[in-house]
């Protein structure tokens, strides 16, 4: 099996309260990469997008398919990176952040059952008290498509 | 008719001066330069030393000498920017093969020999394809390698567990292992299609 390579479009969007393009935070982008043989850390790569005008505060990440969903960035200086663990980020009104390899990261452990590339994982994005962001993209390889 | 030829010898001239001016810009867009890498003004013989590659295999000075190699430093337990990094290079690696040039050796020199044993470089290598080589042994020596080229690594706590903290260079080591060039993060793909070659021309 060799699934493409090319970043995976989102292939859901919804927030709590519904899809809606007016949402606070959207996503776009979405790509959630399998590990290599032995490894077990998935890691997920994405754009969030803050459409509202006050900052919002991602508290959490959790998944159904996961125990562990943990926000990471990639500190760097010197040209060395240490990955420390983020307690939460904001994204700014108006405004996004993104998680992109070399800066940050959501890395998934403990997955709850076996997955394979082309399965569906799902995110979901804790901010603003109760409300919520829920993307799914196909778990891809890193890989060239054909090799 | 002679207005035939007049137009005739009107067009073939000047499908002549655009192939000339064609031929012109591709002779002067001839990349001679490397774009990307940051190339050292003196070659950096790189120290003796003595690993394991993952087919417990010594790996030393001679098994770099007479091609150029790729080193990169990083741990398989990294779920971020090692196998990106690692994704990146077998795609360039791909696309030169494609091109019929030249190809560098691939080496992932661990900075995690604690849990990066032969048998787990070998699973982990394996998967980005073939002319990878994943290479480990003890942390000194390791460490002896490294910092005279300009490469750190630390371990650093990660809730439980740990993480390692490591340069992310991409180092440029010449058939006569030497450190020729290195290419700083974040990497891209076309950057080492371009100026590999250009680098092992040279090298």
């Amino acid at each position: 099996m060799t699934p493409a390579r090319a970043s995976v479009p989102l292939l859901l969007v919804l927030a709590a309260c519904g899809a809606d393009d007016s949402a606070p935070l959207t996503a776009s982008d979405v790509s959630v990469f399998a590990p290599p043989p032995g490894q077990e850390a998935v890691a997920a790569y994405l754009t969030l997008h803050n459409n509202s005008s006050t900052p919002l505060l991602i508290a959490r990440v959790t998944s159904p398919e996961f125990a562990q969903v943990q926000m990471h960035a990639m500190l760097s200086g010197d040209g060395m990176a240490v990955m420390t663990p983020l307690d939460a980020i904001t994204v700014a009104e108006d405004s996004e952040v993104e998680f992109a390899a070399g800066t940050r990261h959501l890395m998934l452990t403990e997955p709850m059952q076996s997955l394979a590339p082309g399965d569906e994982v799902t995110l979901e994005f804790h901010y603003g008290g109760d409300r919520s962001l829920v993307v799914q993209a196909p778990l891809q390889p890193r890989l060239p498509a054909d090799e | 008719m002679s207005r035939v030829l007049r137009l005739s010898a009107l067009v073939l001239a000047a499908v002549a001066v655009a192939a000339g001016a064609w031929l012109a810009a591709r002779a002067l867009e001839k990349p001679s330069l490397p774009r990307f890498a940051t190339v050292l003004a003196e070659p950096r013989p790189l120290p003796e030393f003595s690993l394991t590659d993952q087919d417990n295999r010594p790996f030393d000075a001679a098994r770099l000498r007479g091609h150029t190699s790729l080193l990169f430093f990083g741990f398989t337990h990294c779920p971020d920017i090692c196998p990106a990094t690692l994704a990146q290079l077998a795609a360039a690696r791909q696309q030169l093969a494609a091109a019929g040039a030249e190809l560098p050796q691939i080496v992932l020199v661990t900075v995690d020999p604690e849990r990066d044993t032969p048998e787990v470089l070998a699973r982990y290598v394996g998967y980005f394809g073939a002319g990878i080589t994943g290479v480990t042994g003890p942390v000194g020596e390791i460490r002896a390698l490294a910092e005279p080229l300009g490469v750190y690594f630390e371990k650093t706590p990660l809730g439980d567990a740990y993480t390692m903290g490591h340069s992310t260079a991409v180092l440029v080591v010449g058939p006569d292992v030497a450190l020729q060039a290195l290419f700083t993060a974040p990497h891209d793909v076309d950057a080492f299609v371009h100026d590999l070659p250009i680098l092992m021309a040279s090298g």
